[in-house]
């Protein structure tokens, strides 16, 4: 299990209804890094590591309701991505919203 | 994962958010004003029916803050920082579209664009904080607090400068019916207006605070009376804003200055407009227009005052 937490220079706009499941997420490495717009599942995917989730893929197939083992690889594929493109870091339990 | 337009107002809170990383980062002093840096306790709200209650609560609601839509982000700089502040965002991308010169008689704001976050508005002071403006600078920033935009902690002005910010603006655009004085005045405590009111005479916005909120006449005689005057009753004739804005100037040399840069045309914003240099004989015609319209609105308004008389 790794947990996430969000970078101090990363600014985040998150759009949707639901906090906990964002329709759209805008993110933005400071202070003038390329702006990145997660939707959908890649939203999702994004605010459930933000939150500090020790377990990103387990929690991510519980809020789409889809099983486990056909979402954790794609999950921890894309936790990969965002972490080398700085958009969140190892680091767990370090919900900053 | 993709880069696109943002929409505004992600566009504007992220140039809220990066300009709060510039200042930390290179020790400048701001303060976001207006926009997504507006207190909750001073937004408008909107009812709405709260479905866990059940049609059975009848006529139970939910407040929910309306947040502010903004065209750009809005920042007052400790006014010593103001050119390191703008050296360091040309360095990031920043260019400037108006120079302080360029805007308002105020001569207040000077506007930075981006090629993809919001415009930003640097202010020096504020209009209608009349006082020395690196004093009153320090008077807001040492109440400041702190909001969360975009997941940046950033200083704003305490909730009281904040209701005064917000009378002010709303007082200049001539909007005294506006919910910023509302909710910022008429719906505060006497506790919560007696603060404003000793803030605003603390920084020197006494005058522009009571043309806001209907007590203007207290200070007449005062020079920027028929300024404020006239901004806060919206007054059309142009010569009567002009003669306004020239008597209110604090020294000779501030109301010649007043008076020439209003009677003649900026080339730089016209070469804003244009999209390239004004030719010579565009610069010469904006001459010609200027002046017409100048003899245009004087005599309207000597017809205006005859007939007054009459």
């Amino acid at each position: 299990m790794t947990g996430y937490r969000v970078p101090s220079r990363v600014a985040q706009v998150l759009v949707g209804e639901d906090p906990a499941i964002p329709e759209v997420v805008y993110l933005m490495l400071l202070p003038d890094g390329e702006p990145a717009v997660l939707r959908d599942s890649a939203a999702v995917i994004w605010s459930v590591a933000a939150t500090g989730e020790d377990d990103v893929s387990a929690a991510v197939a519980a809020r789409v309701d889809v099983p486990l083992v056909r979402v954790a690889p794609d999950v921890e594929r894309f936790l990969d991505e965002l972490v080398s493109l700085g958009l969140i870091e190892v680091g767990g339990s370090g919900d900053r919203r | 994962m993709s880069a696109e337009t943002l929409p505004l107002g992600v566009g504007v809170q992220f140039a809220h958010a990066a300009l709060q990383v510039l200042a930390d980062d290179h020790g400048i002093d701001l303060l976001h004003i207006k926009g997504p840096a507006v207190d909750a306790a001073l937004l408008d709200v909107r009812e709405l029916g709260d479905p866990t209650l059940g049609e059975s609560a009848g006529g139970d609601t939910l407040s929910v803050p309306v947040p502010r839509r903004s065209v750009d982000a809005d920042v007052l700089v400790r006014p010593s920082h103001v050119d390191r502040l703008t050296e360091v965002m040309h360095r990031h991308q920043w260019t400037t579209l108006f120079r302080f010169e360029d805007g308002s008689a105020f001569e207040h704001a000077t506007t930075m664009s981006h090629p993809f976050l919001a415009m930003v508005d640097i202010h020096r002071r504020f209009p209608g904080i009349g006082g020395d403006a690196e004093l009153a600078f320090e008077r807001l920033w040492s109440e400041r607090q702190t909001a969360v935009i975009a997941g940046q902690p950033c200083a704003v002005p305490s909730l009281t400068a904040q209701r005064l910010v917000l009378i002010l603006h709303a007082t200049r655009a001539g909007a005294l019916g506006h919910g910023d004085i509302r909710r910022s005045w008429t719906d505060a405590t006497d506790g919560e207006r007696e603060a404003v009111q000793a803030l605003a005479e603390e920084v020197g916005a006494e005058l522009a605070l009571a043309a806001g909120t209907g007590r203007l006449h207290e200070y007449a005689g005062r020079p920027d009376y028929e300024l404020w005057l006239a901004l806060s009753t919206r007054e059309h004739a142009k010569p009567r804003v002009w003669l306004a804005r020239v008597r209110a100037a604090p020294t000779k040399r501030a109301a010649a200055r007043t008076a020439v840069r209003l009677l003649v045309p900026n080339p730089h914003r016209m070469e804003v407009g244009l999209g390239r240099r004004p030719t010579a004989r565009e610069l010469a015609r904006a001459y010609v227009d200027r002046g017409l319209w100048g003899a245009r609105e004087l005599v309207a308004m000597v017809r205006d005052r005859r007939g007054r008389k009459r």
